[in-house]
């Protein structure tokens, strides 16, 4: 980590690891979607429409990733201040919040075959719908704050309150959740799944992550160049004042 | 072919909204990468550099603009080159000991190459 | 611990004497309140249901609206810079102003919500409960509301950002805090246990926003 923490080194490593993991994500993908599609069997109780569990689960599961992405880089920033944490902060949050919406989507696709509705108050798509509120709180804090270095530490002191909150909230909603009995108790896939929807539910969730893992990078590279553009414009503009003067 | 059964609608819905939400994302993504990299192309273009990179073009003077003249830039680079030490020996105390400059490759970015040529009569650590 | 105690005088008189702050809280928590059957109808049934939660939901909107205040007026006319390099640590200023917020606007809102809660029907024998429970979970909302408020100063925007930042971190404090009003109505059969929760929600609050609100403030006055 200390060795990346030079811009340059880090953008000049990942001009080189990017079309290795870009090539990684399609192969992991495609694999995995032939699998998910083509080879795993329906379900006997879901039928075809556990065929949406090896998007959901993936999905899910990156989206939690992606906030601990966050949350380490949160403590990168406030604690080591490493100089390139605010930056996979930054650009980790977009990445995970669609990831966290694509995991929403598609459990209420589910849901609808299953249950008759789009969206029930269970635990785990409760807490997904609220990772998602923290994830846009974090999103537009950086929106608001115009300075990178003041944005970055309140960023980071928000995703560590949240990652704080994040196990309370878990624990309240699934007693809330209890406490209502909803009327169809849901779980994903079933408490245990058979070995032969392992397989493409794993390939997945490697699949999403290489390509969260690529488009962070690629993310953080553009978020590098933007910041020396801004430094390179206020040059600009500090020459043209003296210039005129 | 491919039978999905009576809510085949819901699963080529939840993979399409899937695929066209990871599609935006990449396509931001590259787009705002390209965005940047156009944009520092043309600051480049307009003579204005990078502290780090703009001390090889005093001593090789291949294009300047009117602003790069000697007696200023000769002032910059001296402190610049105090500068450069200083966060040289802050930011890359650990790493540069063990992997140092021959290691990095400079033509992956245009601006390493000009600053691998000025790096080595002052120093050898590598730049942020 | 006179200077601590100094502090927390001079933050209530100030917002006792600006009475406009708490009146227009208390005045929102009205409005909402009211206008509420306008949305569900005027099913007494239904509204009697639903009040706990009505009532809980519009006292954090109510306590969120007001939270910008703990710090803003001090970061103006710089005040804030001066406490942050006086004798009190810095967690400590924002504990007490956190204090202040609950004695001067979450105490009243916790002990408004009765008459609102004719409004709605509420029950009579669950009006002990619920003001219990507000009172014991106003603290992690005021705490909560310091951290919304210390990250987000001076920005523009603020009071929604502020709220969008902090409702998220609410649900637990609003769990709780209707299972307990509820109990005699509806949900669990003894209020205790999420009383309990509520509690310690509010005690755990205490000791650590302060903490991620004072970072936030050093933050923003750097």
């Amino acid at each position: 980590m200390i060795g990346l923490a030079n811009p340059t080194r880090f953008l000049s490593l990942v001009d080189r690891v990017v079309p290795w993991l870009t090539a990684l994500t399609m192969i992991l993908l495609g694999l995995g979607l032939y699998l998910a599609l083509f080879v795993a069997p329906p379900d006997y109780q879901q039928g075809e429409t556990v065929r949406i569990m090896f998007i959901h689960v993936p999905a899910a599961w990156l989206a939690m990733f992606g906030y601990t992405v966050i949350a380490v880089a949160a403590l990168g920033t406030l604690i080591w201040r490493h100089p390139l944490a605010d930056v996979a902060a930054k650009t980790a949050a977009p990445i995970g919040a669609t990831f966290t919406f694509v995991a929403l989507v598609t459990g209420s696709l589910w849901g609808k075959p299953m249950w008759g509705t789009y969206w029930v108050w269970d635990a785990r798509l409760t807490s997904m719908l609220i990772l998602l509120l923290l994830y846009l709180g974090l999103i537009a804090l950086w929106q608001s704050i115009e300075e990178p270095g003041r944005a970055g530490r309140t960023a980071a002191i928000l995703a560590l309150v949240g990652a704080i909150n994040i196990p309370i909230i878990k624990f309240s909603v699934d007693w809330w959740n209890t406490l209502h009995q909803p009327a169809s108790v849901f779980r994903a896939g079933g408490s245990t799944i058979d070995a032969s929807l392992l397989t493409p539910l794993f390939v997945m969730a490697a699949g999403f992550t290489a390509l969260f893992m690529l488009l962070h990078l690629l993310a953080m590279r553009a978020e590098i160049l933007r910041r020396r553009v801004r430094a390179l414009q206020q040059t600009q503009v500090e020459r043209a004042t003296l210039a005129e003067a | 072919m491919l039978d999905l059964g009576p809510h085949a609608s819901f699963i080529v819905a939840a993979y399409g909204v899937t695929a066209i939400a990871v599609a935006a994302l990449v396509l931001i993504t590259l787009a705002d990468d390209r965005s940047q990299r156009r944009k520092l192309a043309e600051l480049e273009r307009q003579g204005i550099r990078r502290r780090s990179a703009r001390s090889p073009k005093t001593t090789t003077t291949p294009k300047t603009t009117p602003a790069m003249t000697a007696p200023p830039t000769g002032v910059e680079t001296a402190e610049t080159t105090t500068a450069k030490t200083k966060t040289a020996k802050t930011t890359t105390t650990k790493i540069t000991t063990t992997k140092s400059v021959p290691k990095r490759k400079p033509a992956a970015k245009r601006k390493t190459a000009a600053r691998t040529k000025s790096a080595t009569p002052r120093t050898r650590k590598p730049r942020s | 611990m006179s200077a601590a105690l100094a502090l927390l005088k001079r933050d209530v008189m100030l917002a006792w004497r600006e009475g406009g702050a708490i009146g227009t809280a208390l005045g929102f928590y009205l409005v909402v309140v009211a206008i509420m059957p306008f949305g569900l109808g005027p099913d007494l049934n239904l509204l009697a249901r639903v009040a706990p939660g009505m009532l809980w939901v519009a006292l954090l909107l109510a306590a969120l609206l007001s939270a910008d205040r703990i710090f803003h007026n001090d970061y103006e006319d710089g005040t804030l810079d001066v406490l942050a390099a006086g004798p009190l640590p810095l967690p400590v200023v924002a504990a007490i102003k956190s204090l202040a917020h609950w004695l001067t606007t979450g105490v009243p809102l916790a002990l408004m919500a009765p008459m609102l809660g004719l409004l709605l029907n509420l029950p009579l024998d669950s009006i002990p409960l619920l003001v219990l429970a507000m009172l014991a979970g106003t603290p992690a909302v005021s705490f909560v509301a310091a951290i919304g408020a210390s990250l987000t100063l001076g920005l523009r925007r603020s009071g929604l950002l502020l709220a969008l930042l902090v409702l998220p971190l609410y649900v637990p404090v609003l769990i709780f805090g209707v299972a307990t009003a509820s109990a005699a109505i509806v949900g669990p059969a003894s209020p205790w246990p999420p009383f309990l929760m509520l509690y310690g929600l509010s005690l755990a609050s205490i000791v650590l926003a302060p903490i991620a609100a004072a970072a936030a403030l050093r933050t923003a006055l750097r």
